[in-house]
């Protein structure tokens, strides 16, 4: 229909267009038009149909991904395995593009599997005859690529992979440094002065190559090395650290080695541990990395217990390696851990028999270790391997120490003192021989030359506090063993040794808490040790008035330790102490039982039965120990006494006469004397 | 018969519906079947890109995954950039040799792959032989970094071996022994056997290989395996574990990560024996990258077998199959399986998936916009960038349709200030982001660019028209609009990108595509259905109470008023507002006169000063298609060749003629097309309104079902609407009283308001003038025009009265909140 009929027909008008004008009067029939009102439906219930359609294809494609096969994520796993095809850095491929015109005899040979340039008298003339003619050949003439031949390539090549490096840089060396970069030479060049020890060429050659190929890797680490065999250790570390992300696998490892040995002798430690460590992780089987890790880490005063564990690693990675037993004792010197650093200077000894510096080391620590037998017997054994006449003089110096001749050992040790030598070993001797002599400020002096940094810095502190303690300073001893516990706090003797200072001091709770630190380490020392420290425990305990404590403490100590007759001792005298004389008794009897001559327990058990009026317990006990000790006053005095008690005033008598013809000033027994008559 | 059809028409959903159960009821399958046809496969999708220095001669040598039982190759890319590429099997595996030299400086392999973990269990009885075959020596033999007879190996294996000497005890110890006392250290380096038990620490290969020097020093041969471990992430290391050959099998254990006998699905084996994965030349700066992804599938995608028994795959960049025979029959099965046969005909497996799921996709958009009531830029767009992020990942698709849709806006903004018109606006939209697209490919690396190449389909076309939508709710300053739009779009996208990547409906609709008449059954049922949307719940809260005057919504105003009641070509003829003046006028109904009229594009570049000289008093230039008032441009004053607007701001003839160009070239027609532009006299307002709104021009907007006016709002300009009367633009609806045009109620930006927000003037209680004339005249248009459902929309001219500005044969059913009352009441059946 078109849109004029659809305007105009009346069909498609609905019925209520006659309803217009009555609507508009009526304007409520216009808003009651229609229908059966109903509300329409809305789309909640629909939603909610498809939200758990939805829902529910959600859970079906959950449960049925479970039968997808299932996966595990897998935890660490490294692995950069690359490898160099053919060759590797030092042995490069030669590219090279001199080609001479002769030896055709050599590529004959090599083409047939011989190798022409051996070490005899024919090897040797064939290499001679053709690098003079390569020599030759570049001297005449301008090079002329076309007339070279491959058999001289090959020559060439050769030489370089047998090692005839002399020759090699002779030939390369006619060469201008361009030329041998356009043929791919300029590198072997470089490497083959630098086996000859020319570093500097060899360095300004390697430079050379670089600016023309800056990531040339085989360049850039031999480079590095030559660097710090110059000591130009700052262009080492740059140079080191440019070429590392551009590595992979052992070069990689080489790199970060480089720059870690660069690192440490910046003194920068922590990096240089940090390079080692990444090192290792391309090369774990490479145990020079570990021995490397391990020297740099003792330098530091930190972690003290890592570089421990990296030591052991590195030495069971290479158990037979004696400068690596040298390094670990020097750190376990440093640490105060002399048995420790004696164990492993042994085990080094017998790896590197001529070697002068372990035995002397391992000398200097039997001295200090109170063994001066063994310390003789190493030095009388090093004599041998002595090269200098320093170390004649170290030998002398410290045997004369070992015999007390202290002011001729020091002054021998002081000729040792010299500017360009590391003298702190000497420093220390010379310390120990002032103090012997009583000397503590100039002992003081030398030792404040020692680094602080050196391994032996802390046994100077220790021997000069051991010398206060001496003399009776335990608190001068105390305050200046002090830093060392501090540094080392996981060192059990050291912290046992503080213990003492503080309790002789009177620094009781101080003393607590060093012995405490000493019996928490768990290193390995003998169960004699312990109950050593025990001992020293239950002494400060009896100090600090904790007395039942002390007891209580000595009771477990002998119950483990049965053999320890100084607890036993201690224990009994405690008791006596304390009025427990039965218990003192029994263990004093304990004690007699198993070492009757155990200083003066007779005596003491002896004083405990008079003081119970057990007398003729006390009269045995006294005769047999004055017997073995003739001189002494007091037993015999008690003796005397204990006659009388049972009224033999006649040996009373004699007793008392003996002694005093002994001894006749001793006043307790004239008064006992003068007490008789009285009576 | 005609009853019959109407019913079936009214019935089609149900007809539908039940077609799809009959189908289903004859074909119906075992539950355990659809199961099996619905579970799921585990695919791995890997890529390892190798880079090395450009212009150099470079020899790369590594190993490829081998295609066996357990690990299934299924599609195969390998980039060679010109370098020669060769593949050589050897017992060791699949050796592949890149040689030559390229400037690109970079190869890469791409595959996908179907792996199956193994578990393994050993009987306790079976001993160690004593003697094997000669093949299986060199499994028993020390070696440089398996140092088997190294003192310290036996020193440790006397320290650990058990008393019970069986072959399982024995590999139990030494499977302990290396798993468990042996710390798992990340070393990058190779580590030896010796090495490995001194430290008591080492990476995956220096326990693989004590385990195996242990092994072989327990006469139990074994072997080194190399590989990855497929964790979803990219990375350099790769994993070597071992295998032992137990009872004429080889059988793998990974001492590093705790597989007694056992291999996990995700782990990809390369090679066997103590290799390294890679060799190439020296000073080539060589790095590579390894990276991964799962992906669940549906079960027919990736895996078909011809009569052959082997597995078909996609084909490599030559064009070569060499994993997988090429060209298979369909297998002779009774399962429908619609997967396998657009498998067979070349279809890419990902664009299988969107194919059998774009309908159930369009389902959902219908879904979201008829009765969730969710607004989208551009219908089906969000379907069709769900359908390209399906290649890149939801993210990524994402992003760059964001980044398209900013840079088509930028565009947008830039060009129109060039004053192009409409379609050369949209080609130059076209491209610029056509420019962009070759860039980005240009910046991404070179494994990401097919996926990205996807979205060179139909988004980045579709997104440059939706930009211009887009520009004008920007350009209106509807910023709550575009936020709910956006929001809306994207929702949309994840929901149909979660759809479209579901492994279970893809099997559905593959092996019973009876499915599809279910969709349709829905798709018309919605297509149907009247009812309120949600938004619409919303929307119209305040009065949903009233049950005396039931709300009507937007499906209802569409089907049962539209669709019922409006003649199409009367609906075409309201939409011009030319010819509908003329028919109005022919009906001698009162509309504002016709000036000027510009019909084409020469029409426009013949404008000249002449034609405006004679309105000096101004006059409103409209597009005759236009709809919401979009492409008024009202002129105040004409004078000395100069136009002046509402706000006073000058405009030259240059710009008269640019925007009666743009009303020509459609930009403010409805649906786009070419249009019209006109001029009108300027229409100045009555005074009784002028009192209520001194700017713009109020009209008053009556809806008249099948000739009766069954309700009308006087809509009020105000600043915020910029002078026009558009409700959704900020003006101010007031319900008007049937009966005798009193203000009853009124709304601005759906709040009660009974001041006007500019003058603060009363809007309520107050007659509105000539109420009678404009209820005659709404009852004459509807004579002239006899549309079912109409809004007429009225003015009151200060000398001539109400005027009929135009016929809307969609009036919107926002008076409803205006009135304060539902209209479906009046919604006749």
């Amino acid at each position: 229909m078109s849109l004029n009929k659809r305007l105009t027909s009346t069909k498609q008008r609905p019925k209520a267009t006659d309803k217009t004008e009555q609507q508009i009067n009526d304007p409520q029939i216009s808003a009651n038009i229609t229908m059966a009102m109903r509300k329409l439906p809305n789309g909640i219930p629909i939603t909610l149909g498809f939200v758990i359609v939805i829902f529910v294809i959600t859970i079906i494609e959950a449960r049925l991904a479970e039968y997808a096969p299932s996966t595990l994520v897998i935890g660490v796993s490294n692995l950069e395995s690359d490898d160099e095809a053919e060759s590797q850095a030092q042995t490069e491929e030669v590219n090279s593009d001199i080609v001479i015109a002769t030896a055709k005899e050599i590529y004959r040979l090599l083409t047939v599997g011989e190798n022409p340039f051996t070490k005899d008298e024919e090897g040797t003339r064939l290499a001679k005859e053709i690098s003079h003619n390569l020599l030759a050949f570049l001297k005449r003439s301008k090079l002329s690529l076309d007339d070279i031949d491959d058999s001289l390539k090959l020559a060439l090549q050769t030489m370089f992979k047998e090692k005839l490096f002399s020759r090699v840089s002779n030939v390369l060396g006619e060469l201008t440094a361009l030329q041998r970069v356009e043929l791919k030479v300029q590198f072997n060049y470089a490497f083959s002065l630098a086996k000859q020890k020319d570093l500097q060429a060899a360095t300004a050659a390697y430079i050379y190559l670089l600016k023309v190929e800056p990531n040339h890797q085989a360049a850039t680490l031999n480079l590095g090395g030559l660097l710090i065999k110059q000591e130009a250790f700052d262009e080492a570390e740059a140079l080191y650290k440019r070429i590392i992300p551009k590595l992979g696998g052992e070069r990689k490892s080489k790199a970060f080695a480089g720059a870690a040995r660069s690192q440490h002798k910046l003194g920068k430690l922590k990096q240089a541990i940090e390079n080692y460590q990444k090192a290792i992780e391309y090369r774990p089987n490479k145990s020079s990395l570990w021995i490397a890790l391990a020297n740099v880490s003792s330098l530091q005063f930190t972690q003290l217990s890592l570089t421990t564990t990296r030591f052991e690693q590195a030495i069971a990675l290479e158990k037979n390696n004696p400068k690596l037993r040298h390094s670990y004792a020097l750190f376990l010197i440093r640490q105060l851990k002399i048995e420790q650093a004696i164990t492993q200077l042994k085990i080094a000894k017998k790896l590197a028999r001529n070697d002068f510096e372990i035995r002397y080391l391992l000398a200097f620590c039997y001295s200090q270790n109170a063994k001066p037998i063994n310390s003789r017997k190493q030095l009388k054994l090093a004599e041998k391997l002595a090269k200098r006449k320093s170390q004649t003089v170290q030998l002398q110096a410290l045997n004369l120490h070992l015999d007390d001749e202290w002011r001729n050992s020091l002054e021998l040790s002081r000729t040792l003192l010299k500017k360009s030598r590391d003298n702190d070993l000497d420093y220390l001797l010379v310390s120990l021989n002032y103090l012997k002599l009583n000397k503590p400020k100039n002992a003081r002096l030398y030792r404040t030359k020692i680094n602080e940094t050196s391994v032996f810095y802390g046994l100077g502190q220790l021997f000069l506090a051991e010398y206060l303690h001496s003399r009776k300073d335990s608190v001068a001893a105390y305050n200046l063993i002090t830093s060392m516990t501090e540094r080392f706090v996981n060192n059990a003797i050291l912290q046992y040794q503080t213990a003492k200072y503080a309790l002789d001091a009177q620094f009781l709770d101080k003393a607590e808490k060093h012995i405490t630190l000493a019996l928490a380490q768990n290193e390995q020392m003998s169960a004699r040790s312990r109950s050593r420290f025990e001992l020293l425990r239950a002494e400060i305990a009896w100090k600090s008035q904790q007395q039942q404590k002390a007891i209580d403490l000595l009771e477990a100590l002998v119950a483990n330790d049965p053999n320890y007759f100084r607890a036993y001792y201690r224990l009994a005298s405690y008791n006596q102490q304390a009025g427990h004389t039965e218990r003192a008794i029994t263990v004093f009897q304990a004690l007699y039982n198993q070492r009757a001559s155990y200083s003066d327990a007779e005596y003491q058990l002896a004083k405990l039965y008079f003081a119970e009026q057990s007398y003729l317990e006390a009269q045995l006990m006294l005769e047999r120990y004055i017997a073995s000790n003739a001189s002494s006053k007091a037993p015999r005095l008690l003796l005397a006494r204990v006659f009388c008690e049972l009224g033999q005033l006649e040996k009373c008598q004699e007793a008392l006469q003996l002694l005093l013809k002994l001894a006749p000033d001793y006043q307790p027994a004239l008064d006992y004397q003068q007490t008789m008559v009285n009576n | 018969m005609k009853l019959g059809l109407t019913s079936l028409n009214r019935h089609s959903s149900k007809v539908f519906a039940l077609l799809f159960l009959i189908i289903l009821i004859v074909r119906v399958p075992p539950l355990e079947e659809v199961a099996n046809q619905l579970k799921p496969k585990l695919l791995y999708h890997f890529n390892l890109v190798m880079t090395f220095e450009k212009n150099q001669e470079v020899s790369i040598t590594t190993f490829l995954p081998q295609h066996d039982e357990r690990q299934i190759i299924l599609n195969e890319q390998i980039l060679s950039n010109g370098l020669d590429f060769t593949v050589n099997e050897s017992a060791e595996g699949m050796v592949a040799n890149w040689v030559g030299e390229h400037s690109a400086g970079q190869i890469a392999y791409r595959y996908t792959l179907l792996t199956q973990g193994l578990q393994y269990t050993i009987d306790p009885v079976v001993a160690i032989p004593d003697n094997y075959g000669n093949t299986l020596s060199q499994f028993l033999m020390k070696t440089k970094n398996i140092q088997v007879d190294h003192p310290d190996v036996s020193e440790l294996w006397q320290q650990i071996h058990p008393s019970d000497s069986s072959l399982l005890a024995t590999v139990r110890t030494i499977y302990g022994y290396t798993y468990n006392q042996l710390k798992t250290m990340p070393f990058k380096g190779m580590t030896d056997a010796l090495t490995a038990l001194r430290l008591r620490a080492a990476s995956c290969n220096g326990k693989s290989r004590l385990f195996i020097a242990l092994a072989r020093k327990n006469n139990i041969p074994a072997r080194l395996v190399g590989g990855v471990i497929m964790n979803g992430k990219t990375k350099k290391t790769s994993h070597q574990w071992v295998e032992l050959y137990i009872q004429n099998q080889w059988i793998p254990f990974d001492p590093t990560n705790g597989h007694f006998a056992s291999l996990p699905q995700n782990y990809l084996e390369l090679y066997r024996g103590d290799h390294s994965l890679f060799k190439r030349s020296v000073d080539i700066n060589f790095d590579y990258l390894f990276s991964s992804r799962e992906e669940i599938i549906a079960p027919a995608l990736y895996l078909h077998q011809n009569e052959s028994g082997n597995y078909i795959g996609d084909k490599d960049d030559t064009g070569n199959n060499e994993r997988a025979s090429s060209n298979q029959d369909i297998p002779d099965k009774l399962t429908i399986d619609i997967t396998s046969i657009l498998l067979s005909i070349g279809v890419q497996p990902k664009a299988i998936g969107l194919i059998l799921l774009f309908p159930l996709c369009t389902l959902l958009i219908t879904f979201f916009r008829n009765v969730v009531g969710i607004k989208t830029f551009g219908i089906f767009l969000p379907m069709l960038v769900a359908g390209a992020s399906i290649f890149t990942g939801l993210f990524y698709g994402l992003v760059a349709f964001t980044f398209i849709l900013i840079t088509s806006l930028i565009s947008h903004h830039y060009l129109h200030k060039l004053k192009l018109l409409k379609i050369p606006r949209l080609a130059a939209i076209i491209t610029v982001n056509t420019l962009f697209f070759i860039l980005g490919l240009f910046l991404l690396k070179q494994e990401h660019r097919f996926e990205f190449g996807m979205l060179a389909l139909f988004p980045i076309i579709i997104i440059s028209f939706v930009a211009e939508k887009i520009h004008k709710i920007s350009e209106e300053g509807d910023w709550q609009e575009l936020f709910i739009q956006s929001g809306g779009s994207i929702f949309a996208i994840a929901s149909c990108y979660f759809l479209l990547g579901s492994f279970v409906l893809q099997g559905v609709f593959s092996f019973y595509p009876e499915t599809f008449f279910l969709v349709l059954a829905a798709q018309i049922f919605i297509g149907q259905w009247t009812g309120i949307r949600i938004s619409e719940l919303i929307r119209f809260r305040g009065i949903f109470s009233d049950s005396d005057n039931p709300v009507m919504g937007i499906n209802s105003r569409n089907i049962e008023l539209v669709l019922s009641k409006n003649d199409p070509a009367l609906l075409l003829l309201a939409a011009d507002k030319l010819a509908t003046k003329k028919v109005l006028e022919t009906s001698n109904i009162a509309t504002p006169k016709t000036l000027l009229v510009f019909n084409n594009m020469s029409e426009v570049n013949r404008i000249s000063f002449t034609d405006f000289e004679s309105f000096p008093a101004g006059f409103a230039l409209k597009p005759n298609k236009g709809s919401q008032g979009n492409g008024i441009l009202i002129i105040r004053k004409v004078a000395n060749r100069k136009f002046y607007d509402v706000d006073g701001n000058l405009l030259s003839l240059t710009d008269i003629r640019q925007h009666i160009a743009e009303i020509v070239s459609g930009s403010f027609a409805q649906h786009g097309q070419e249009d019209k532009a006109y001029v009108e006299p300027l229409i100045l307002q009555h005074d009784s309104l002028i009192k209520l709104c001194d700017y713009g021009l109020a009209d008053i907007r009556v809806i008249v079902i099948d000739g009766a006016i069954v309700s009308a709002m006087l809509r009020l300009p105000t600043k915020r609407s910029s002078g026009k009367a558009n409700l959704h633009q900020g003006a101010i609806g007031i319900g008007l009283e049937i009966a005798n045009g009193k203000m009853l109620t009124a709304t601005t930006n759906g709040k009660p308001i009974t001041h006007h927000p500019d003058n603060n003037q009363l809007l309520i209680g107050t007659e509105l003038m000539y109420w009678t004339q404009i209820c005659e005249l709404s009852i004459q248009v509807y004579k002239a025009i006899p549309l079912g459902y109409a809004g007429i929309d009225i003015c009151i001219d200060r000398e001539l009265g109400p005027l009929v500005l135009e016929v809307n044969g969609r009036p919107g059913i926002e008076i409803q909140n205006v009135r304060g009352r539902g209209m479906y009441r009046n919604v006749s059946q």
